[in-house]
């Protein structure tokens, strides 16, 4: 059964700085493009490429502004990236108890 | 994926949910501020008259404002505290609103006195909602302390408020402060 679940974990959510920047989505709300890389200590051009795989998946939405004359990029979860994070919580946590049960 | 693996991706989710809330810490200043301020407002209150307050509030708002412009500087604030930061100065000028009726109805310094405590400690509850235990905590406090004050006489009603409602405001700031420093 652990391995049906690991088979099926979401490719895109085990990169660990694209998992950051979901985690800082769903824990903080939208969030610019500022905040997330002071949270997750990224650069600007790897913040990027993970955040454009993270849009063309369809579960963050990139809305880009200029206030005061300076560019800003707003980053929101969209609905289908907020259930897919979950769901693949809810997968992490099956597995470490799978795990947990088969020690015992 | 190993088990290892996912254990280790929910601890590093953990680190950085722990790192939001620590977005909170960084507002230590205004506790500083306000715990001071609360102090000399219930003291001066004793000393001097009611009035103290008419100087204090203006004071308070202005040099919150001076830090929360320097803080943005300092930091980019993410869009939900900004959202919070909003909602409690509408909340604040909506329960200023209603202090001034207060004052229109009654000269009760028993009254008076419990009014911001206890308003002040159900916005801290509201923010806590959004932004953890801790402010939820202090909410709750700050209602306990207004509420028990109530029936203790001049001047150790105010005595009470200086000490348990600005001093616990105080005692907020210098935790979170050193919250902030360790993490630094």
């Amino acid at each position: 059964m652990r391995d049906n679940i690991i088979q099926n974990l979401n490719e895109i959510f085990q990169a660990k700085a694209r998992l950051g920047i979901m985690t800082v989505l769903t824990s903080m709300g939208d969030s610019d493009f500022l905040t997330i890389k002071d949270q997750l200590g990224l650069t600007d051009g790897n913040l990027s490429a993970h955040l454009r795989v993270l849009e063309e998946a369809g579960y963050i939405q990139l809305e880009k502004k200029f206030v005061k004359r300076k560019p800003k990029t707003l980053c929101r979860l969209t609905p289908s990236g907020r259930e897919a994070f979950l769901h693949y919580l809810k997968q992490l946590e099956q597995i470490i108890q799978l795990a947990r049960k088969e020690e015992k | 994926m190993k088990t290892e693996e996912a254990l280790d991706q929910i601890a590093y989710l953990q680190k950085l949910i722990a790192q939001t809330r620590l977005r909170v810490a960084d507002g230590y200043p205004f506790f500083l501020l306000w715990g001071l301020l609360w102090i000399v407002g219930y003291m001066g209150s004793i000393w001097w008259s009611h009035g103290v307050w008419v100087i204090i509030a203006p004071v308070g708002a202005l040099l919150s404002v001076v830090i929360a412009f320097k803080k943005k500087k300092e930091l980019p604030v993410p869009p939900l505290l900004k959202k919070i930061g909003w909602l409690m100065l509408i909340m604040f000028i909506y329960i200023a609103f209603l202090f001034s009726r207060l004052l229109l109805n009654t000269d009760s310094p028993q009254i008076i006195n419990t009014f911001w405590p206890f308003h002040i400690g159900l916005l801290y509850i509201l923010a806590g909602i959004f932004e953890g235990r801790s402010m939820l905590l202090i909410g709750g406090w700050l209602i306990v302390a207004a509420v028990a004050g109530f029936w203790i006489p001049f001047p150790f009603q105010e005595i009470w408020l200086a000490t348990g409602g600005g001093g616990s405001l105080i005692l907020t700031g210098v935790i979170m402060r050193k919250q902030v420093n360790k993490d630094a």
